[in-house]
């Protein structure tokens, strides 16, 4: 058969679709017409275009450009036209075949630069990593790879944005195997490529160089960040660490890292346990009951960027968003930011950067933070035997004993009365304010009111304050008004003043009520005011 | 690091709360700032996504007083837990004096404690600070849940898997409840002065 009938045929059995096309036999039939032409320029180009259009459609398939196959056809007919017509003018054949040239070179650009992707797939695109950036969770992981699956294959005729979308496959899909242990920059480095592919599906006129050398950029940043992941170092162990914990054995923390020489891991160091008591005591009033209290409420500075900074916080806040704007790299140069700042308001200023050396604190910061917190008894005299021990046994002198220290809180509202004798508590608390304090917080406590040893250093303190203000008649008053009101509801008082419905009004008979400080609630209010007042 | 004014006799230090993501870090200084509101007297600044989580970092300033003529000015920051803000972890980790890290003792979040406490290790040493050295206290948070039908990790547990090798202060802890809140922090604050004692007092 006459070759370029058995090219006609070969085209006219192309229908619609380019998935039939048979490059071996295509490629015969143009190698046996090549020779026979080989003086004809006219003829040879048209084959060449045939054949690059050819090994396009068969490379391709369904993913081939729709202009593709008419065009081949196109191609061929004229060519097969050439072929037949021996005495055709050569300077139509010339026009012939520049047409075709040109119809062929605006193809090319077709298939280069124009990727049938819309807005609405970038930003579906950007959506995912957005949420990936946000929080790396088995939904987001989810949702990306599915975009990102119908993406490249949308894309798969386009070379180089299929060779940003398995980028960014990839190092999302390390991300998500990585979670926790991937490299801090991994997020920014995927924000980073998509940007590069966002940029060269909006530029239109972005030429085919440009977008190639983008392209090459970004593979040698790729391979870079392949090598640095693969490189073993301290991290890599401790993640090794981790997926052997993950199989069973949990590997504590640190291990990976250079310990002390005095450390001995089989020790276990001072813990301090919250008693069941302390879990289910209710005299705690939960942390974020009033969080929506507004005088509470934690202040929002996200408005406040711009304005003058007041303090560390507001200055951390702009580093951080200066971070941000800066991406890779932005917190080096943050550091070195604050670094500059820090010299020149260091004047006046000594740095010292605290080490651990189990110095014991003075005691006047014992005293001083006990003060503070309102703490009885400092947590340190619990401890301390447990800390003597273990110098021991650093020493080897003893044998490994566990230590655990039993809890105890020194929140006033977990402390407890203790016995001090009035003398030694007139020294200590010549104002009687402290003891007022406590006995506020013991009378709060209903479940303590139960307990009779409880109710002794109630009384007692009530008898402390009564000597300590033994000059102060309102308070006295108050004080009676305190025992009384005690006595009767814990039944306690005698027969004779239970039923004497005068005995406050006498006891209470020096003191005008109006003359107390206002705006306290309560008696024991009412005295703490005179205090302030 | 600690600052020391020794012109006004002023002292400042900065405790970092540390650990994982949703451990109860913003829950303790919450607790601390409704609990000492009349001491405290300044705001806590707190910044959070609408899900309660913390977006940057919580700061919470107060002054404790006098100390030996010195007045010393304590600054709570708690670090994002998530796992992508490691760069703003960083950030808040800069000029640390004392760390509280603070764990979860939930039983799914044995490898997550583990994994932020070698990376707060990692992320100290940016800083040429070193874990083992620095002031720093654990706290097992949530062991109110005892009581409920979430399984837990026995504090032996959790000082084997993180304290083993540091040998630091530990202290069970419910920051819900403010359980320990306060031994804890007393306790960091009280290690920080002390490892700077000798050059101030």
């Amino acid at each position: 058969m006459n070759p370029t009938t058995e090219l006609k045929k070969i085209i006219n059995s192309f229908e619609n679709t380019s998935s039939n096309i048979d490059i071996h036999t295509f490629d015969s039939v143009i190698s046996r017409i090549g020779p026979l032409y080989k003086n004809t320029p006219s003829v040879i180009t048209l084959l060449k275009m045939t054949q690059l259009l050819t090994r396009y459609l068969a490379s391709k398939q369904k993913a081939a450009h729709v202009d593709a196959l008419p065009l081949l056809k196109t191609i061929i007919g004229q060519l097969v036209k050439i072929v037949d017509t021996p005495h055709l003018d050569q300077k139509k054949i010339d026009s012939v075949v520049s047409e075709q040239m040109d119809r062929y070179k605006i193809f090319q650009n077709k298939i280069i630069s124009n990727p049938n992707i819309n807005i609405k797939d970038m930003d579906g695109l950007k959506a995912v990593i957005l949420a990936i950036d946000w929080e790396i969770s088995d939904v987001t992981l989810n949702n990306f790879e599915t975009v990102v699956t119908q993406l490249l294959s949308k894309l798969k005729g386009y070379k180089i944005h299929h060779t940003f979308l398995k980028m960014i496959h990839s190092i999302g899909r390390f991300i998500g195997i990585q979670k926790v242990n991937a490299p801090t920059d991994s997020i920014s480095f995927l924000r980073s490529v998509f940007e590069n592919l966002q940029h060269i599906v909006q530029t239109k006129e972005m030429t085919f160089n440009e977008k190639k050398q983008l392209l090459e950029k970004d593979i040698s940043r790729f391979q870079d960040f392949k090598q640095r992941i693969s490189k073993p170092k301290k991290t890599a162990k401790a993640q090794q660490d981790t997926q052997t914990a993950q199989a069973g054995e949990i590997i504590p923390a640190l291990s990976h890292v250079k310990t002390s020489p005095r450390d001995t891991p089989q020790d276990l160091t001072p813990l301090t346990e919250l008693s069941e008591e302390d879990l289910t005591s209710d005299h705690i009033s939960p942390a974020l009951v009033d969080k929506h209290d507004s005088t509470n409420t934690p202040r929002d500075v996200m408005d406040d960027l711009f304005s003058m900074k007041e303090s560390p916080a507001d200055e951390l806040l702009d580093a951080i968003h200066l971070m941000e704007v800066q991406g890779q790299g932005g917190e080096n140069n943050v550091a070195q930011m604050f670094d500059q700042d820090d010299e020149s308001q260091t004047s006046g200023l000594k740095k010292f950067t605290p080490q651990r050396k189990d110095n014991t604190p003075i005691a006047e910061i014992d005293s001083r933070l006990n003060e503070f917190f309102n703490l009885e008894t400092p947590d340190d005299l619990l401890s301390e035997p447990v800390e003597a021990e273990i110098i021991k046994k650093e020493n080897g002198d003893t044998e490994s004993v566990e230590s655990i220290v039993p809890f105890e809180d020194e929140d006033e509202s977990f402390s407890e009365p203790t016995l001090i004798d009035n003398d030694k508590k007139l020294s200590d608390d010549p104002s009687g304010y402290e003891t007022l304090k406590r006995l506020e917080s013991s009378i709060k406590e209903k479940a303590w009111l139960k307990d009779k040893t409880v109710l002794n250093l109630i009384g007692q303190d009530i008898t402390f304050l009564k000597t300590a203000w033994k000059d102060d008649i309102q308070k006295i008053s108050l004080l009676e008004i305190i025992s009384f009101n005690l006595d009767l509801s814990m039944g306690t008082l005698p027969e004779n003043q239970a039923q004497d419905p005068n005995f406050l009004n006498q006891n209470s008979h020096n003191m005008n009520i109006n003359n107390l400080p206002k705006g306290s609630s309560g008696i024991l209010g009412k005295i703490k005011s005179m205090f302030t007042s | 690091m600690a600052l020391i004014n020794v012109k006004t006799k002023e002292v400042q230090i900065k405790i970092v709360y540390y650990g994982p993501g949703r451990g109860g870090k913003t829950t303790n200084l919450e607790y601390i700032n409704k609990t000492y509101r009349e001491q405290i007297k300044t705001e806590m600044v707190s910044l959070k996504t609408q899900d309660d989580r913390t977006l940057f970092f919580d700061f919470l300033p107060f002054d404790v007083g006098q100390i030996k003529g010195f007045d010393i000015t304590i600054q709570l920051y708690t670090v994002p837990g998530q796992v992508k803000y490691n760069a703003t972890r960083r950030l808040v980790l800069r000029g640390v004096d004392g760390v509280v890290f603070v764990a979860d003792v939930q039983q799914d979040q044995r490898k997550k404690n583990i994994e932020s406490l070698n990376q707060l290790y990692e992320n100290l040493e940016t800083y040429n600070l070193d874990l083992f050295n620095i002031p720093l206290v654990m706290q097992y948070n949530k062991i109110d849940l005892k009581s409920s039908d979430i399984p837990i990790w026995p504090s032996k547990v959790l000082q084997k898997d993180l304290n083993s090798h540091l040998r630091a202060p530990a202290f069970e802890a419910s920051a819900l409840s403010g359980g320990n809140v306060t031994s804890t922090l007393k306790k960091i604050i009280s290690m920080t002065l002390a490892s700077i004692q000798d050059q101030l007092f």
